[in-house]
C-alpha cells in the first residue's frame, strides 16, 4: 500500500514553494528537488501575449 | 575565465591577438596547459525521453530580467537576440550559444538560425567568439558534461551538470540552458509548426 | 509620507516579499514597508495598516509595494525594493546557483522516484497544485493555509481512493521515518508514531518525548480541520491505519484539539480494536478516565509523560503523579523569584502552545483575553492592544500577512514586548521560543535584545517567563538558546505547561 511504502522508504520530496524547506531537507540528507514555482495563470497569460504579438505581424 | 574548467577552446586565445596573430606561433605541444577535455561537441546517440518535461520548461526560464529575450524572440526572431539582454555576456548570446550547441549535438547544421555576418559589431568580442566556437562544433567543459549526462540519462549527473552550467555567471547559465532546451524541445516536438522550424535548421 | 507602487503581472512568493520588506525597514528613515500580492485579504490588511489603496485597479497577479518613509528618500526606497526583488541582498554571490525545475513534470524527470510533494505556495493556487500531485501518485503535505474546506474534502476523498495521504491544509510540521518536513525538531527516532492536528502541539510532544529519552519515527500531520465533522477525520484515520500496520511503531500518540464526536468515536473504535497502546492528547478535552491500553490526556507535557511511561512499561499514573509534583514545586520557584503585581501578557509564536497556555491560565487567573480566545467573549478587538490578562498568538492571519511567520522572525513580537513592559500594569510577560528546521537561526537573540532593553528601562518590575521548545541537535542548539535568554534574566521553564503555570503563580 502506498502509505506503507512512504513510511518504509522515507520521504523523497518534490518541494514546491518555500526554498528554505528544500535546504532543511538537504541538511537531513533527504532526497529532494525544489520547484521554482510560478502560477500557471501568469505563464499562460504571458504565452497568449506572445501569441498575439506574433499574429499581430512581426517585422 | 574563473576556473580551469571554464577555459574555452584555443580559438579564443588566437583571436584576441589580432595584430600579432600572423606573427604568433603557438606551439601547443610545449605549452604547460594540460589538455583536460575534448571541446568537440559529440553527436547524441539518443536522447532519453525522460528529460522531455525539462526541455519543455525552456520558456519558463526566461522570466524576471530575462523576459526581454522571450518577447524579442517571439516578436523579432533569433537574430534580434544577438547582443541583447543583461549580463557581461549578453544573455541573448548565451541563449543562442546554447541553441547552437544543442543543434550540433542533435546532428543539425543550424546555418539558418542567425546570420554570422558582422557578428563582432553586433555584440561583445567574447560573445561572438563563443558563438563562432559553437558554429565550429566546439564547446566549454561544463556544457560538455551536460551533454554527456543527458546522453547517459544518469540521474544525479544531469542535475549536477545543470547546476554547474547555472553557475556560469548571474544570468548566463540560465539563458544558455533555456536556448539549449528550446532547440531540443522544438526538434522533439510533434507539432507541425515545430517540425517546420526544425527542418529549416537542418 | 507614504507611497504605494503597483507592479503588474508578476509573482513572488510571500517569503521573498517578506524578506525584501525586512531589508527595507532596516534602512534609516523607513517607518514601515510591506510587499504583497494584491489578493483581497492582503488589500484589506494593507489598508488596515494605514496604506491608501483606494482608486487602484488591483488584481491578484499585481504586486503592491507600500512604503512609509521620510519624503526625501521615498523614491530611493521604492527603487531599492525593486532591486532587492531581482537581486536579493541576502543571497551571496559566492553561493553557486542551482537549476531548479519550473514545473512538477520537470521536477519528476529529475527525481522520478519522488513519493511526496511538500506544497507551501499561496493558498489560492495550492489546492490545484496538490490535486495535480495526487494525480501523479504523490502523497501531499499541504503547508499552505487559506485552502477552502470544499477543496480539502475533495483532495482527501481523491487521496483516499488512491491510497495516498494528504497532510493539511495548514500542516506546518510532519516527520516521516525520522526526517522532519516543514517546521520540525531534530529529535531521535524511536518506537512512537504520532498523528497530529496541531503544529506546535506536535513539536511540544515530540520535544518532551525526546527529553524523556523517547524517540518518534513518524509524525503524520493532518491539518486543523481534519477531525471536524465535515472532513470526517480522513487523514487521521489513514494515519492511524498506517501506524497500526507499521512494525516499528509500538505506541501511537495523537495530539490536537478534541475531534467532533463522530470522528472521535471512529478513532477510538479503530484504536481499541488495534493491537497497540495509544495515548490520545486531546488538548483542552473533557474526557476523564483512561481505558488501558488507551489513555486520555488534556495537556501536551502530560501526553508525552504518559506516552513515555507506556513505552517504558511503567505506570502512567506514576508519571502523572511525578508531573503534579513538578508543578507543585513551581510554587516554591515563584516565591523565590518574588510575586509581581499586575497583568499577565503572553506573546506566542506557536498556536497550540498559546492555546494550552490559555487553558492553564484561565483556571488559575480567570478569563484570558486573546486574538484567538478560548471564550469568544474575550476576543481582542485590536490584536495589537492587550486587555487585562492576555495572550496573543502571533501565528494568526492578521500577523502573518505581509510578514514572515513568527517562528521564522520574532522581530514583531520583540517590539511588542517592549511596548507591553512600558505599561506599569503589566507584571509578567510569558513567551515561547520555538526551535528546529524552518525556524529562525536564533530566535533567542531576537528576543533577548528587546528583553535587555526592557530591563534597562523598567528594571525588575516586569518578570519574563519563557520556554525554549527544542533539542540540542536542532540547528539553533537548545542549550545555546537557553543561555542567551537566561543571560538577560529570563526565567525558563522545562515545558510549555510549566511556563504557563509559573507565569500565573508569579502573579498570585
Amino acid at each position: 500500500m502506498a502509505i506503507k511504502d512512504l513510511l518504509t522508504n522515507g520521504p523523497i520530496v518534490v518541494n514546491i514553494g518555500i526554498e528554505q524547506f528544500y535546504h532543511d531537507l538537504k541538511k537531513q540528507d533527504a532526497k529532494v528537488v525544489h520547484v521554482d514555482w510560478r502560477p500557471s495563470a501568469l505563464k499562460s497569460d504571458l504565452l497568449s501575449k506572445l501569441r498575439k504579438l506574433r499574429e499581430g505581424g512581426a517585422n | 575565465m574563473l576556473d580551469y574548467k571554464d577555459m574555452g577552446p584555443r580559438s579564443l586565445l588566437v583571436d584576441s591577438f589580432d595584430d600579432v596573430a600572423d606573427h604568433l606561433l603557438i606551439d601547443s605541444e610545449n605549452l604547460e596547459v594540460p589538455v583536460i577535455y575534448d571541446p568537440n561537441i559529440p553527436q547524441a546517440s539518443s536522447i532519453s525521453r525522460r528529460w522531455n518535461a525539462l526541455f519543455g520548461e525552456w520558456y519558463m526560464l526566461l522570466d524576471d530580467e530575462l523576459e526581454i529575450l522571450l518577447f524579442t524572440l517571439n516578436n523579432d526572431g533569433y537574430d534580434a537576440l544577438v547582443g541583447l539582454g543583461p549580463g557581461s555576456t549578453p544573455a541573448g548570446d548565451d541563449f543562442l550559444t546554447g541553441m547552437h550547441i544543442a543543434l550540433r549535438w542533435m546532428g543539425h547544421n543550424f546555418e539558418n538560425v542567425i546570420s554570422f555576418r558582422n557578428l563582432e559589431s553586433r555584440t561583445t568580442w567574447f560573445s561572438s567568439c563563443m558563438l563562432r566556437d559553437a558554429a565550429c562544433g566546439l564547446t566549454w567543459y561544463r556544457s560538455k558534461k551536460l551533454l554527456e549526462a543527458l546522453s547517459k540519462g544518469a540521474d544525479g549527473e544531469v542535475e549536477d551538470a545543470l547546476n554547474e552550467v547555472m553557475s556560469m555567471g548571474h544570468t548566463s547559465g540560465r539563458a544558455w540552458i533555456s536556448g539549449f532546451f528550446h532547440a531540443v524541445s522544438v526538434c522533439n516536438s510533434s507539432s507541425w509548426e515545430a517540425k517546420n522550424r526544425c527542418n529549416g535548421w537542418k | 509620507m507614504q507611497r504605494v507602487e503597483v507592479v503588474r503581472g508578476v509573482y513572488y512568493d510571500s517569503v521573498s516579499l517578506m524578506r525584501v520588506a525586512q531589508e527595507l525597514t532596516k534602512i534609516d528613515g523607513v517607518i514601515d514597508a510591506t510587499l504583497n500580492m494584491a489578493t483581497e485579504a492582503n488589500i484589506k490588511i494593507m489598508s488596515a495598516a494605514g496604506f491608501d489603496l483606494s482608486g487602484l485597479d488591483l488584481r491578484p497577479s499585481d504586486l503592491v509595494i507600500a512604503v512609509k518613509a521620510k519624503e526625501e528618500i521615498i523614491d530611493e526606497i521604492i527603487a531599492k525594493a525593486k532591486e532587492y526583488l531581482s537581486n536579493p541582498p541576502w543571497k551571496t554571490t559566492e553561493i553557486s546557483q542551482q537549476y531548479f525545475p519550473k514545473s512538477l513534470n520537470g521536477a519528476l524527470s529529475m527525481l522520478p522516484e519522488a513519493n511526496l510533494a511538500l506544497i507551501s505556495i499561496a493558498g489560492q493556487y495550492a489546492g490545484d497544485e496538490a490535486m495535480e500531485c495526487l494525480n501523479k501518485g504523490l502523497h501531499v503535505m499541504l503547508y499552505s493555509d487559506n485552502v477552502s474546506l470544499e477543496k480539502e474534502i475533495e483532495l482527501k476523498n481523491t487521496a483516499k481512493e488512491k491510497g495516498l495521504l494528504v497532510m493539511g491544509p495548514d500542516c506546518g510540521t510532519a516527520v516521516i521515518k525520522g526526517i522532519g518536513l516543514g517546521f520540525a525538531n531534530a529529535c531521535p527516532v524511536g518506537p512512537v508514531g504520532m498523528v497530529a492536528a496541531a503544529g506546535t502541539g506536535l513539536q511540544e510532544v515530540h520535544v518532551q518525548l525526546a527529553h524523556r529519552g523517547i524517540g518518534v519515527l513518524h509524525a503524520i500531520g493532518t491539518g486543523g480541520r481534519d477531525v471536524k465533522e465535515a472532513v470526517g477525520g480522513i487523514t487521521s484515520l489513514m494515519g492511524i491505519e498506517a501506524l497500526l500496520e507499521s512494525d516499528d511503531v509500538k505506541v501511537i500518540v495523537m495530539v490536537g484539539k478534541p475531534p467532533a464526536p463522530e470522528v472521535e468515536k471512529k478513532i477510538f473504535q479503530r484504536l481499541a480494536s488495534g493491537n497497540k497502546p495509544a495515548v490520545l492528547g486531546y488538548i483542552g478535552g473533557e474526557l476523564e478516565g483512561d481505558r488501558p491500553p488507551i489513555y486520555f490526556c488534556k495537556e501536551l507535557e502530560e501526553t508525552a509523560a504518559v506516552a513515555a511511561a507506556v513505552v517504558n512499561g511503567t505506570d502512567p499514573a506514576l508519571a502523572r503523579k511525578d508531573l503534579s509534583l513538578k508543578y507543585e514545586h513551581l510554587k516554591e520557584l515563584a516565591s523565590h523569584f518574588g510575586k509581581r503585581k499586575g497583568y499577565l501578557r503572553g506573546l506566542y509564536s506557536g498556536g497550540t502552545l498559546c492555546y494550552e497556555a490559555q487553558l492553564i491560565a484561565s483556571k488559575l487567573l480567570g478569563p484570558i483575553y486573546s486574538n484567538a480566545p478560548l471564550d469568544g467573549r474575550y476576543k481582542l478587538s485590536d490584536s495589537l492592544k492587550s486587555i487585562g490578562n492576555c495572550m496573543v498568538d502571533y501565528g494568526e492571519d492578521e500577523f502573518t500577512q505581509g510578514r514572515l511567520h513568527p517562528m521564522m522572525d520574532s522581530t514583531f513580537r520583540a517590539k511588542r514586548m517592549i511596548e507591553e513592559a512600558k505599561d506599569d500594569e503589566v507584571g509578567v510577560i510569558l513567551f515561547d521560543c520555538v526551535l528546529g528546521y524552518g525556524c529562525h537561526e536564533s530566535p533567542a537573540d531576537q528576543l533577548a535584545s528587546a528583553i535587555s532593553q526592557v530591563k534597562r528601562e523598567v528594571g525588575d518590575r516586569v518578570i519574563f517567563v519563557g520556554y525554549v521548545c527544542g533539542v540540542e541537535a536542532d540547528p539553533q542548539i537548545a542549550s545555546r538558546q537557553r543561555k542567551i535568554l537566561e543571560d538577560v534574566g529570563v526565567v525558563l521553564a522545562d515545558s510549555n505547561a510549566q511556563a504557563a503555570r509559573l507565569a500565573c503563580l508569579l502573579l498570585q
